[in-house]
């Protein structure tokens, strides 16, 4: 392919990401207005974070800081795997057949369809931890306060892979949707360090959460919290690269293989 | 006693049959896993009661929320409210009965929890006042399923209701106490925490769990069940004032 043939098909998919984003956004937006989102979704997102510090005060010293920074996170993670279910939509709207039928990769819409999980993801998790942070002792640094925000964006980037990967499998199973992302996330909340050091957990659990996203994100940010980020949280941060890269190659072939066994067999409705 | 084992097969059907339904029934079990690690890794086995009831208050909780709390509101969806509400049986009642069957088994999360700290944890749960036990989780589900009446008829009263409803899980259980007892909140949560029925029963339950005696169990168990009559009465009066709407506009099946 030529340079200019390439370009072209890029900014081609680019241009699908970007309405296939916006289309997403306008769903979103049928939910929430900016009022109802701040005094309703994000109360009941600080309440979540709240609701664990407090238990961690209950469980003894440091244990309420451990909590706090583990269950903020933990909210961008929980937004990200909601893309497991916003996958989903699209067959519940009936525009799935649309886009299967369409010149257009079926894939590169439904990448793009959940995008907005990750700005609400980032909100709610820096919030958390900037107005609650102080409950639990955490006063963030200049440092902390730049690399913070990165890192969450990393870590909402990577979920969101997981919840591209997990929404693939139940595209067609729309009654599964919540109970997918729900219960993935619950299990990540036990593996992947929010709640208790990955250790505790056991070898095998320990080892499943290591190749999950936000393990490695969520101790990067522990270290840049602690005043300790140097060239081991960097490593920490390439890991939860490569984790998220490893799940969106992953989504990405079975959202493409269920797209041209559903145009082979002439059904395009992703139906088993 | 028909149109209650009616509505109540028809709605066990749904429950058990609509996937999505099943979401606190799969969470509970990994939920209750979180707090019994919590506790273990943190060697305080004396918050035991507390990581024992959580995950099953936080169930019965939700369950009320997302499947009673729809139930008016996906029979518009399902295109069976104009069937409801024209049939000569009382439409409150149906639609308390379905509730009452959804609360019922949304104590299917005290045996899961029991199983996963056995099975789990090799902790067997002891329960120095069974009967105290009992009384708590009966008043509990009577207010659950008060409580739940009331938002099914508030989530088809008020859109801006059900734009709320996902946010009425964890600020509820936070100041339910269903953990961290409502004691240990700030002071000027109390008044507020103290209305949620919630609150009584998790403090209530935890001391049936604890080997220490338990006072005031009348008083406390009056205050559980009057907090979910009051409720459950306000939700069918509101229920009865929807269908009055619904009917004299006629908009039964518009949403």
């Amino acid at each position: 392919m030529s340079r200019t043939a390439y370009a072209s098909a890029t900014g081609r998919r680019s241009r699908v990401l970007g309405w296939a984003a916006r289309a997403g956004a306008a769903d979103y937006g049928t939910v929430f207005t900016w009022k109802t989102w701040l005094l309703g979704w994000f109360v009941r997102m600080l309440a979540q974070v709240l609701f664990f510090a407090t238990i961690g005060h209950l469980l003894g010293p440091g244990q309420a800081r451990y909590l706090l920074v583990g269950n903020a996170v933990a909210l961008v993670t929980l937004h990200g795997v909601f893309a497991s279910a916003s996958t989903t939509w699209e067959l519940q709207y009936g525009t799935l057949p649309l886009l299967v039928a369409s010149p257009t990769s079926p894939t590169l819409v439904l990448v793009g369809r959940s995008l907005f999980w990750l700005p609400d993801g980032v909100a709610c998790g820096l919030g958390a931890l900037l107005i609650l942070g102080p409950t639990a002792g955490l006063h963030p640094t200049a440092v902390s306060l730049a690399l913070i925000p990165a890192l969450l964006v990393l870590v909402a980037v990577t979920s969101y892979c997981l919840g591209l990967f997990l929404g693939s499998l139940v595209l067609t199973a729309v009654d599964l949707r919540n109970v997918v992302s729900n219960a993935a996330f619950t299990v990540m909340l036990i593996v992947c360090g929010p709640e208790v050091p990955s250790g505790a957990v056991g070898p095998v659990l320990a080892r499943l959460g290591q190749v999950l996203p936000l393990t490695h994100g969520l101790l990067a940010v522990r270290e840049v919290l602690a005043g300790r980020a140097d060239a081991h949280t960097a490593a920490l941060a390439g890991w939860e690269t490569l984790i998220g890269a490893c799940w969106l190659a992953a989504a990405l072939a079975v959202l493409g293989l269920r797209a041209r066994r559903s145009r082979r067999d002439g059904a395009a409705l992703f139906l088993d | 006693m028909s149109l209650l084992a009616a509505a109540g097969r028809f709605q066990g059907r749904l429950v058990l049959t609509h996937r999505d339904y099943l979401i606190d029934l799969v969470r509970t079990p990994l939920l209750a896993a979180v707090f019994l690690l919590l506790i273990r890794h943190n060697d305080r086995p004396d918050l035991l009661a507390n990581g024992l009831l959580a995950p099953v208050l936080m169930g019965v909780w939700s369950m009320a929320m997302l499947i009673s709390g729809e139930v008016v509101d996906n029979d518009r969806w399902l295109g069976t409210l104009e069937l409801q509400i024209a049939a000569p049986a009382d439409f409150a009642r149906v639609v308390l009965s379905r509730v009452w069957v959804t609360t019922v088994i949304s104590l299917l999360t005290v045996l899961e929890v029991a199983a996963v700290a056995v099975l789990g944890f090799g902790t067997v749960p002891h329960v120095p006042h069974p009967g105290v036990f009992a009384m708590a989780l009966l008043a509990t589900a009577v207010a659950t399923a008060g409580t739940a009446t009331l938002m099914a008829a508030l989530f088809v009263a008020t859109r801006t209701a059900r734009t709320f409803q996902n946010s009425l899980s964890y600020p509820v259980l936070l100041l339910g106490g269903v953990f961290a007892p409502l004691d240990r909140l700030p002071e000027w949560t109390h008044p507020v925490g103290r209305l949620i029925y919630l609150s009584w029963s998790s403090d209530l339950l935890r001391d049936a769990l604890t080997p220490a005696p338990v006072t005031s169990v009348a008083w406390r168990t009056s205050t559980i069940l009057g907090l979910g009559l009051l409720t459950g009465a306000l939700g069918r009066l509101l229920l009865g004032r929807v269908v009055r709407l619904v009917r004299e506009n006629g908009t039964v099946g518009l949403r």
